[in-house]
């Protein structure tokens, strides 16, 4: 009797318990509903907005590399020299390149479309350029236009 | 046997319950897995009226066979009571919308 007393005492307890429970929290619902229904549409919307500008960040990003694509951004120079035995062969080839580097770099950050090889050409053929190894003149072999742009010179010594 | 208002009002507030009920403690579901609880609760309450009022009324078929033999047969007060009662279970969901709705108003 006092077994049975006690289980249905109990079970009324859980009863109790849950239906508090589950009044409680419908409570609690209309109660912050508000707040939480605000902050899940916030949400929504943030995440929206977050959507939105990684797109726009992607569309930027492949436009800026399309845009890099096509302008010159570094020039390459293939000089040749004569095989003579000079002390300081790297020297001279190193002053040429910087002063072709010098004279092409106006060049740097065009569109390649612009670019007019016969400007390149005549910026560069037949140009004397002074080193401590004495005067070179330059022959300008071929020329590549593209992103890297690139120039191969046969260095001519200029004999006085 | 049960008087006629007894059953009227029975069904009134069985179906008011199953609305109030099923929308509030629905919406904990939406609690716990991270959903508006309030337009979740609204959207309970309207989606539930119907059921409410065929549960309430105790399954569709007896209302069904009373309507029909009441418009074979020519029984008119069987069928006018078996559309009262329709109209108490639809009248109990309806008004549960109602609170539900002002409750959870934004």
């Amino acid at each position: 009797m006092r077994h049975l007393y006690i289980t249905v005492f109990k079970k009324s307890w859980l009863a109790l318990f849950i239906i508090g429970f589950l009044t409680g929290s419908s409570a609690t619902v209309l109660q912050t509903g508000k707040e939480l229904d605000r902050l899940h549409i916030l949400n929504n919307r943030l995440q929206g907005e977050l959507t939105d500008k990684e797109t726009q960040l992607k569309a930027l990003n492949t436009k800026l590399q399309d845009k890099k694509a096509h302008v010159v951004e570094k020039t390459t120079l293939h000089i040749k020299l004569p095989d003579e035995t000079w002390a300081s062969h790297e020297a001279v080839q190193e002053t040429l390149e910087q002063e072709i580097k010098k004279i092409l770099t106006p060049l740097l950050g065009h569109p390649v479309e612009q670019i007019d090889p016969e400007v390149v050409h005549s910026l560069l053929h037949q140009r004397i350029i002074s080193t401590n190894q004495g005067e070179f003149a330059l022959d300008m072999k071929w020329l590549i236009i593209s992103t890297d742009l690139q120039v191969n010179i046969e260095a001519v010594p200029k004999k006085n | 046997m049960q008087s006629y208002s007894y059953r009227f009002l029975l069904i009134f507030f069985t179906s008011m319950g199953i609305v109030l009920g099923g929308s509030l403690i629905g919406s904990l579901a939406a609690i716990i897995t991270g959903n508006p609880p309030l337009l979740t609760t609204r959207k309970l309450a309207e989606e539930m009226k119907l059921w409410a009022v065929v549960a309430a009324l105790g399954g569709t078929f007896t209302s069904i066979e009373v309507l029909g033999s009441g418009f074979f047969l020519g029984q008119f007060r069987p069928l006018a009571k078996q559309v009262l009662l329709i109209i108490a279970g639809i009248a109990g969901a309806e008004a549960a919308k109602h609170l539900i709705f002002s409750l959870t108003s934004p």
